[in-house]
């Protein structure tokens, strides 16, 4: 039989109240820092600051960096490869929305 | 983790269960059930995440022990429908309702609202109720499309009913765009 845990009343919500460091969010990614660094580079993530000891993301960006480091870790993508992926994945998700709004109204 | 628009609202809290899978001292993999209750936050949109922080744990996929992310979608609903912070309705409306106007009943997530339609309004008409989308800062709004519903011609009276306003609008034609 399990027991229920909690209730744990901090849940926030990623998008809108957090922001990661490089390192933070190379260990919500499981990735090396320096895998993050040429995403910056290649205009995958843009974080505020300069450099990458002061680099702030915004929580938004967590699923983009999510998936941009699963491109390069499990398919093993160049990171400009990468980014032309993201670029296509971005546009498909824009183009359902459209496809959903005039489809439903 | 799929909650319902309402809870969105108003906030809430919700169990979910987790499986993990862990090794016994025979090297078999097993699955361990952990159970959380959470909290909803207020105006938590599908597709965002929660970050449960310290809830994480070894055995979780690709993540590094620390913190729990769940991501967030909205349960289908046969009368709501969620795009971002804006949420849509379809409302029917009656012909008369949708030519002379008409305050009506319409329900939301948050309960039931009245709505003004306008004089003259036709099928797919947005009304927009501002603010009374998903309460994010700012709110969204609530969209509610019209829809004419024709009362069915089902009995003697009422096709006598549709002739009698067929003769009072002898000039309307409806096609008149297409001619040509």
């Amino acid at each position: 039989m399990n027991s229920v845990e909690g209730p744990f009343d901090h849940a926030v919500i990623v998008e809108t109240e957090l922001q990661f460091s490089l390192v933070e969010l190379s260990r919500v990614c499981g990735v090396e820092t320096a895998l993050l660094e040429s995403l910056v580079e290649e205009g995958v993530l843009t974080p505020r600051g300069d450099g990458p000891t002061e680099w702030s993301f915004a929580g938004a960006i967590m699923p983009r960096a999510r998936t941009a480091t699963r491109l390069l870790r499990d398919l093993e993508l160049s990171a400009p490869g990468a980014a032309l992926v993201i670029d296509l994945v971005d546009e498909i998700e824009r183009l359902k929305a459209q496809l959903r709004r005039a489809v439903c109204g | 983790m799929q909650i319902d628009l309402a809870e969105s609202y108003r906030g809430g809290r919700r169990t979910i269960s987790l499986q993990l899978p862990v090794r016994d001292e025979q090297g078999h993999l097993n699955f361990k059930i952990r159970q959380l209750e959470v909290n909803i936050p207020k105006g938590v949109r599908s597709g965002q995440h929660l970050r449960l922080k310290g809830q994480g744990g070894a055995g979780h996929g690709t993540e590094p022990a620390g913190d729990l992310y769940l991501e967030v979608q909205f349960a289908p609903h046969r009368l709501f429908r969620a795009d971002g912070c804006d949420v849509y309705v379809d409302l029917p409306v009656a012909p008369w309702e949708a030519a002379l106007g008409a305050s009506v009943t319409m329900p939301t997530p948050d309960g039931n609202v009245q709505v003004s339609v306008p004089a003259g309004s036709p099928s797919g008409r947005r009304l927009r109720l501002r603010g009374k989308g998903l309460p994010t800062t700012p709110p969204g709004d609530l969209y509610a499309v019209l829809s004419v519903v024709l009362p069915p011609a089902g009995n003697d009276a009422a096709q006598a009913a549709y002739r009698a306003l067929a003769s009072s609008f002898g000039d309307f034609n409806p096609r008149a765009a297409m001619k040509g």
